[in-house]
């Protein structure tokens, strides 16, 4: 049952002027996991992603994934180790299709360099037709593939979800972080969140997410972090979670 | 992509005109407005696809030329190597602007860019043993291609096209790569740029110099076509007409920039009377086209790739 560990959270502080935004939180999330970290709005939880992909510094602790310190690498070295995130305020650019949008989910996977894409030479079309054929693919796997030359701007936000998904799950990821997936969804787009969910963890990626949604959360998750005031005040499985003294005050108040 | 096509087209046609047209000064208009379009073509890799502002751009140009002028008139290099230096030089220079200016962000990048381009200026009116000073910088030989002598406007002509074109394809190719959706995702969503293993600055830096390498380039290329520079043709008027022709034409849209460029390169030439007026028209020009199509003659000609 000892699973190997993915990524281990260990004692993060973060501080805006006086504010303690995230308040020595540890935790680790384990392979072939779902694991969700929830909690009511200005607990920390979006900080808290921030600090590990590093959008954010942190004042003091320690992350390690897969057995290696995160301290000495910047954010965009990320990708290449295998950790891909979405973005609660979708960042999709407007400027590129919704194919090219996930190709640009390979870019860490493509080795060209400035001059073979200025001569456009074999290795560069190569590497090109490898990048649209693996963002075909996972288009296909989503069963989003119709959309695939249409711009952001002009497809359904709940499709602009899956493509941000999309987009993550490209190179292949060890972790797949997802921040809100499920905010400003309808409820049929919710079940088809996570109905997907469910299918990429099936291929073995390891999920880590931050959300809102009680009811899909409770649904998804093998494990929950539940933060409040920038502290963990539980964590342990859904059922764990939903009797859970300290959660429930939390959510509900006295 | 079918902006391949287009140009494909369009440089036949240009050649075309190189044999039909006698008259020498519409050809030495239409081969300053390649020089243009060579610095408008790498300005709008930076502003038009990875959305960072120059306000400096004359001043790169000035220094290709300046620098080329130099190396050959008073150390008697070759035309091809004093470009070669112009360019290696302004390059290096690039790179120690572009290091912690490029860290800045949006209207602050505008201002130090802005001053880059004035200070250049300044230093091109003042150190007169160098430059001659306002006076300008006289006797600086012509260009020869394997021998022959670009001598004329037409020999000139055809050489200056064919590089620009080049130049333009070359410029495709990168914005149809990797590097192309990394810069058009550093525009608008950087936070995804880092997410997806981008070095942002790094990629600044990239594409600041390809487009301080066109600028330089087109100066150096000025320089010995026309045999005369003087610091009022790279003043910050200059940097400004070359930013009106890209939003003009449409940031980011290689068709629409050629055209504008083409265009509001030309006009002030056949309107010569009117050199005086030409910054007000110029501005009128940006404040209409920002108010009423944002995205320039993009709107018009919309050339995506498939329709």
């Amino acid at each position: 049952m000892d699973k190997k560990t993915i990524i281990s959270i260990n004692n993060i502080s973060k501080s805006f002027g006086g504010v303690k935004a995230v308040d020595d939180v540890s935790f680790s999330v384990k392979q072939n996991e779902i694991k969700a970290l929830i909690g009511p709005n200005g607990a920390g939880k979006t900080t808290l992603f921030n600090i590990i992909t590093k959008l954010y510094t942190k004042d003091s602790g320690k992350i390690i994934f897969l057995d290696e310190d995160m301290e000495k690498y910047k954010s965009y070295n990320f990708a290449k180790m295998g950790i891909s995130r979405t973005f609660q305020n979708i960042q999709l650019v407007d400027d590129l299709t919704v194919l090219e949008n996930i190709a640009l989910g390979y870019h860490s996977k493509m080795s060209v360099n400035l001059f073979d894409a200025f001569i456009h030479n074999r290795k560069n079309k190569r590497q090109e037709e490898r990048a649209n054929e693996k963002s075909l693919e996972i288009l296909k796997f989503l069963k989003i593939e119709h959309m695939a030359d249409k711009y952001p701007n002009e497809i359904p936000f709940g499709h602009k979800r899956l493509v941000e998904i999309s987009r993550a799950l490209v190179n292949d990821p060890v972790l797949l972080m997802l921040d809100e997936p499920a905010a400003g969804l309808n409820e049929s787009e919710t079940n088809r969140l996570l109905k997907t969910i469910f299918r990429i963890w099936e291929k073995g990626v390891t999920i880590f997410l931050i959300e809102h949604d009680m009811n899909l959360v409770m649904n998804c998750s093998h494990s929950i972090v539940v933060m409040d005031s920038g502290k963990k005040i539980a964590e342990g499985t859904p059922s764990y979670i939903q009797n859970n003294d300290n959660v429930i005050k939390a959510y509900f108040g006295e | 992509m079918k902006e391949r096509y287009f140009f494909a087209v369009l440089f036949i046609l240009i050649i075309f005109l190189g044999f039909f047209v006698k008259n020498p000064f519409i050809l030495n208009m239409l081969s300053l407005s390649a020089i243009t379009l060579i610095v408008v073509t790498g300005l709008n890799l930076l502003l038009g696809f990875a959305g960072q502002i120059s306000l400096g751009h004359a001043g790169f140009v000035a220094l290709g030329a300046y620098i080329s002028a130099i190396a050959s008139v008073k150390f008697g290099v070759n035309p091809w190597i004093a470009i070669l230096i112009a360019v290696f030089a302004t390059e290096i220079f690039a790179i120690f602007i572009g290091y912690p200016t490029l860290k800045l962000k949006s209207h602050y990048l505008a201002m130090a860019t802005l001053a880059i381009g004035e200070i250049i200026n300044i230093v091109t009116n003042a150190w007169v043993e160098a430059t001659g000073g306002p006076q300008g910088f006289v006797g600086i030989p012509l260009l020869s291609v394997f021998g022959f002598a670009l001598d004329n406007e037409v020999k000139f002509y055809f050489f200056i096209w064919s590089l620009t074109f080049i130049l333009i394809f070359l410029s495709i190719n990168l914005i149809d790569s990797k590097f192309g959706r990394a810069l058009k995702t550093i525009k608008s969503k950087e936070n995804a740029a880092y997410a997806f293993g981008i070095n942002v600055h790094l990629y600044k830096m990239i594409v600041f110099l390809i487009s301080v390498f066109y600028a330089a380039l087109a100066g150096g290329l000025y320089a010995f076509y026309i045999g005369f520079i003087s610091p009022s043709s790279f003043g910050l008027t200059e940097s400004i007409n070359y930013i009106t022709m890209i939003v003009v034409g449409g940031m980011g849209n290689f068709v629409g920039v050629f055209i504008s460029s083409v265009i509001l390169s030309i006009l002030p030439n056949l309107f010569a009377s009117f050199e005086d007026y030409w910054p007000i028209i110029n501005g009128l020009l940006l404040i209409f086209v920002i108010m009423f199509t944002p995205n320039g003659l993009k709107d018009i000609f919309k050339w995506t790739k498939k329709q």
